[in-house]
């Protein structure tokens, strides 16, 4: 175990982490040039397309240092997107250093500092790096400076380094062997392990991957979670290298993978501590939480006689994606569907991605919300993750919904109009720090449910890219909140009602109307959009109807390309949804989610 | 009816909502006829057309009215010759679409020499700022006169081409209306103005430059048409169709609707026959080389039977016979209106669908009040 060092990379989107890794695995002969796909450790077509990686994998890699010895590193990428910081934080427990990779054209984001701030919690050992110096507008004086000013190191400690002319490559190799600390524990302690990533094959089941605190485990052994008591066979125990690479034994420090007939990815939580049977560890590795999900939507099948389908799919889907919660509900205006927990929008839209491409499965997303806390007059509390489960105003005493931390940092250029964009949002500002002379931390404490709308896309776009963001959970506090409905021709839709600030709500009610008058196209009849409060309406937009759609001409050399065009509507109508009389596209329900 | 159609890809000029395969070079009408004479004769070789018996003959375009009259006999001599059945004389009905530039008592006296009974008028409108903001190349006036002397040389079967839905005022448009139907006329055919793009028109729109008509311009001058049309006798058997008496109904578009089998000829033609649509080469020069080396410069298409099924849904529903949809099931083995019930049950409560009063079985059409949106309802309809 002298000879096991255990690493991480902490870095932001775009700063190329999946590269310079890639590049890593080439270097350590880990992957011939052959086998290498760009994002090597990205495996799902989504990860590869959005460039994120969304899941964390491990790789082993065998380095011969200058000392002439073979040293085994294993990196443990890690997902670099909000909606997926615990997983962030399993990953970093489970290593002793970490590679700081920072954008020398950019600088660094809010991402990266809080996840530096992780690792250096745990006391991970921080090794810097300036990545794509190939770049002309690298500014390595600058970015090094706001290295410095973070974790206090020297200038000669940061490793100049480009993924793609592989500039660094071998410091970087170096700087892990010779300044990540060796892993530390007890071989003759009973076996203990943290759980810090899991997937699904569709023929093995789950593969949990781990690391050995304490003690060893053989291939047969009796184990068990210590969250959930269940016991499991290890049929099949090994390390990660570019395949899966079975062993008998592994111990202290190794980072490695299980498969024990486990089926579905619930059964393995990320964080868990894994230990034998015939002599358990009485201790869990600390950190462990049940992930809870910030973001509430209805999901519903296009057509509503794919129920059962989409049923099955999403049971399919949450085998490899624990996170993913849902339970049946039903909506007057779209039947029955799901509602589902995610970790968050990105989360979301990955769900809903991931329907439509690996199942087939078109759905409806209603207007995303966040879980609200009813106080009612007996007494008792109420989650509410649906609005439309909101009791009567008589019902209530209060409501409460979460707010959160949000930390942004941005070019002082726009602290302007990202503290509007903020207050705007509900946010109050709790401090404000200079991190260089033109680098700023705003921290604001916000409601949740501001987020979940439209914001991330808007501080993106007033900064021009520049602001980036994270946030932490803080509490419930009291709104003053109030449902507003939107009705089409009369019918209340219950699937785009959203709870929203009083203040807030007329606006909103003006601007959603709006919107929906942009993508719900002209039906044959005059279309009514209303926005209300209880039994008032507070806005209202009309579609004309459709009075002319009929092709002119239809003669012998026009009955193919109509027949054609015709078959086109056919196709567009089955993407819609009949509310009432009125047909209403897949992109409508989430309408409030792109409000100008 | 089976039918054969003529395509004649030349016009002197091109108006600027036209999409239709056409050049305006005409120095290789000479050719061109050459080579339809040669496609007459490879067509009826390939053997592919030996069951149906063809009653009518339609030169469409372009504009056939600028091929010399001696050429236009040429062709029509030359298919009658190879596909006219041997118990008639001549077609039902040969039709040729004329513009009114070319009409005269020596072009007149040639296309009755050549066969033609019907004549099909490109009139659009009687205005001639509307005339000249499409790039037409007549005058109204020359439109009346032309008709006049159509019908006093001989042709009792005369329709008149026109658009709506042109940046006009209303009055207009009713004067275009009135004009048309006191003219010795037994057919009209009138469109609502498409923007295509690759047109004029198209570029104008796309730039800005030019709006198309509101829906509520369209729905107006539609409604004053079919009014009108019904005062002066006419019935309204398609979608932009009308005709006085049955006997006015164009026979050979009619054979498109039911779905009857067509010949066609010339480049950019379409023919149709059982279960494939063929076109030919929609590029003139090469039309005349291949067919010159005794090829036919066809891409086809294989319909499917759900793809005939929609076909006859959505050409039957654009007449005034309508649809059975026991027949279509009969004919294809699915009912549309079995399938798609939601679009039944919608169409049929709110009268876009209704039982016409023929006694032969249950036919469906959509009444004249919403042929408009008549897409709408045979799209809710299609089987997929």
């Amino acid at each position: 175990m002298k000879r096991i060092r255990n690493f991480c990379i902490i870095a932001h989107i775009d700063h190329g982490k999946s590269t310079l890794a890639d590049r890593l695995l080439q270097e350590t002969g880990t992957i011939t040039e052959r086998q290498m796909q760009e994002q090597t450790l990205d495996d799902m077509d989504l990860e590869r397309e959005r460039g994120i990686t969304i899941k964390s994998h491990a790789i082993q890699m065998q380095h011969t240092h200058t000392d002439g010895e073979q040293y085994i590193l294993n990196l443990i990428d890690t997902p670099g997107h909000v909606d997926f910081s615990y997983e962030v934080s399993r990953s970093i427990a489970a290593c002793e250093g970490a590679l700081l990779i920072v954008d020398a054209t950019q600088g660094i984001e809010a991402q990266t500092i809080s996840n530096l701030y992780l690792a250096l919690e745990h006391d991970l050992e921080i090794i810097p790096v300036l990545n794509k110096m190939d770049l002309d507008s690298a500014d390595p004086e600058e970015v090094g400076d706001q290295i410095i000013d973070l974790i206090g190191c020297d200038r000669s400690d940061i490793i100049p380094a480009s993924g793609k002319s592989g500039l660094g490559v071998q410091e970087i190799l170096k700087a892990v062997v010779e300044k990540v600390p060796a892993p530390k524990g007890d071989v003759d302690a009973p076996f203990q392990a943290m759980i810090f990533d899991s997937v699904f094959n569709s023929f093995r089941g789950i593969i949990a991957y781990f690391r050995v605190v304490n003690g060893t485990v053989n291939r047969r052994d009796k184990v068990k979670f210590l969250s959930t008591d269940k016991e499991y066979i290890a049929d099949e125990i090994g390390v990660l290298g570019l395949d899966l690479i079975p062993k008998d034994t592994l111990s202290i420090g190794d980072v490695g993978y299980i498969i024990s007939g486990i089926k579905e990815a619930k059964e393995v939580k990320v964080g868990d501590t894994l230990t034998t049977c015939e002599n358990p560890c009485t201790e869990a590795v600390t950190g462990f939480e049940d992930v809870k999900p910030m973001v509430f939507a209805g999901l519903y099948p296009v057509d509503t006689d794919d129920y059962e389908e989409l049923r099955f799919s999403m049971e399919k889907l949450q085998l490899n994606d624990a996170s993913l919660v849902f339970e049946p509900e039903s909506s007057a205006a779209l039947g029955f569907g799901f509602r589902c927990g995610f970790l968050g929008m990105l989360h979301m839209e990955i769900v809903q991605e991931r329907l439509e491409r690996e199942f087939n499965m078109t759905v409806i997303t209603t207007v995303p919300n966040v879980s609200y806390l009813a106080h009612l007059p007996n007494g008792t509390q109420q989650v509410i993750n649906n609005p439309s489960d909101l009791p009567e105003n008589k019902g209530l005493i209060k409501v409460e919904e979460p707010f959160i931390k949000a930390q942004i940092i941005t070019k002082s250029d726009y602290i302007g109009t990202v503290m509007s964009l903020c207050i705007q949002k509900r946010g109050d500002l709790v401090s404000q720090i200079y991190l260089t002379s033109d680098r700023v931390e705003l921290t604001f404490s916000m409601p949740l449910g501001e987020i979940v709308f439209d914001f991330y896309d808007k501080l993106k776009s007033i900064s021009r890219g520049y602001a980036s963001f994270d946030y932490f959970p803080d509490g419930y506090r009291e709104s003053n909140l109030v449902k507003l409905d939107i009705m089409l021709n009369g019918d209340q839709v219950d699937a785009l009602s959203a709870l929203i600030h009083r203040d807030h709500a007329h606006s909103f009610g003006k601007r959603i109307c709006i919107k929906l008058k942009e993508l719900i196209p002209r039906q044959q009849f005059m279309v009514a959009i209303q926005a209300a409060i209880g039994a008032k309406i507070i806005s209202r937009e009309t579609i004309s109807a459709v009075r002319k759609d009929v092709t002119a001409k239809c003669y012998g050399g026009d009955i193919t390309r109509k027949r054609k065009l015709l078959e086109k509507q056919k196709k567009g109508k089955k993407r819609m949804r009949q509310i009432g009389s009125v047909e209403v596209p897949q992109s409508a329900f989430l309408a409030i989610l792109k409000l100008d | 009816m089976p039918g054969i159609y003529v395509h004649i890809p030349f016009c002197r000029t091109a108006c600027h909502y036209c999409d239709f395969h056409f050049s305006t070079s005409l120095q290789r009408t000479g050719e061109f006829v050459t080579g339809l004479l040669k496609e007459v004769q490879l067509r009826k070789e390939s053997g592919v057309w030996d069951g149906p018996e063809f009653n009518t003959l339609y030169f469409g375009g372009g504009t056939p009215s600028v091929l010399p009259s001696e050429d236009l006999k040429r062709i029509t001599d030359a298919i009658k010759a190879e596909f006219l059945p041997e118990n008639l004389t001549s077609f039902k009905e040969t039709t040729i679409e004329v513009n009114p530039e070319d009409v005269n008592e020596g072009t007149l006296q040639g296309w009755l020499d050549a066969g033609f009974d019907r004549l099909s008028i490109g009139v659009q409108s009687f205005e001639d700022s509307q005339l000249e903001w499409m790039n037409r190349k007549h005058s109204g006036t020359e439109a009346v006169k032309a008709v006049g002397l159509a019908h006093k040389m001989g042709f009792n079967k005369i329709s008149l081409d026109l658009i709506y839905g042109l940046p006009q005022n209303d009055k207009e448009w009713r004067e275009t209306v009135d004009k048309a139907l006191n003219l010795p006329i037994n057919h009209i055919s009138c469109y609502a103005l498409t923007v295509e793009p690759k047109t004029v028109l198209g570029h104008r729109v796309s730039e800005g430059i030019e709006k198309v008509a509101p829906d509520e311009k369209i729905e107006a001058d539609y409604e004053y048409l079919c009014s009108a049309a019904k005062k002066a006798g006419f019935i309204h058997y398609e979608v932009s169709n009308w005709a006085i008496g049955e006997e006015g109904r164009a026979l050979h578009n009619s054979g498109y609707w039911s779905g009857e089998p067509y010949v066609g000829l010339g480049p950019g033609a379409h023919g149709f026959r059982d279960n494939i649509r063929y076109v030919v080469i929609s590029n003139n020069p090469k039309y005349i080389s291949e067919v010159g080396r005794g090829l036919l410069p066809d891409s086809s298409e294989k319909l499917s039977r759900i793809d005939r099924c929609n076909e006859s849904l959505m050409t039957g529903l654009r007449t005034d016979v309508g649809v059975s949809f026991v027949e279509l099931e009969r004919l294809w083995g699915v009912n549309p209106a079995v399938v798609n019930h939601e679009a039944w049950k919608k169409w049929t409560g709110s009268g876009g669908l209704i039982k016409t009063g023929c006694k032969s079985g249950e036919y469906f059409r959509i009444p004249e009040k919403m042929w408009l949106i008549g897409d709408s309802i045979s799209s809710d309809f299609f089987v997929t």
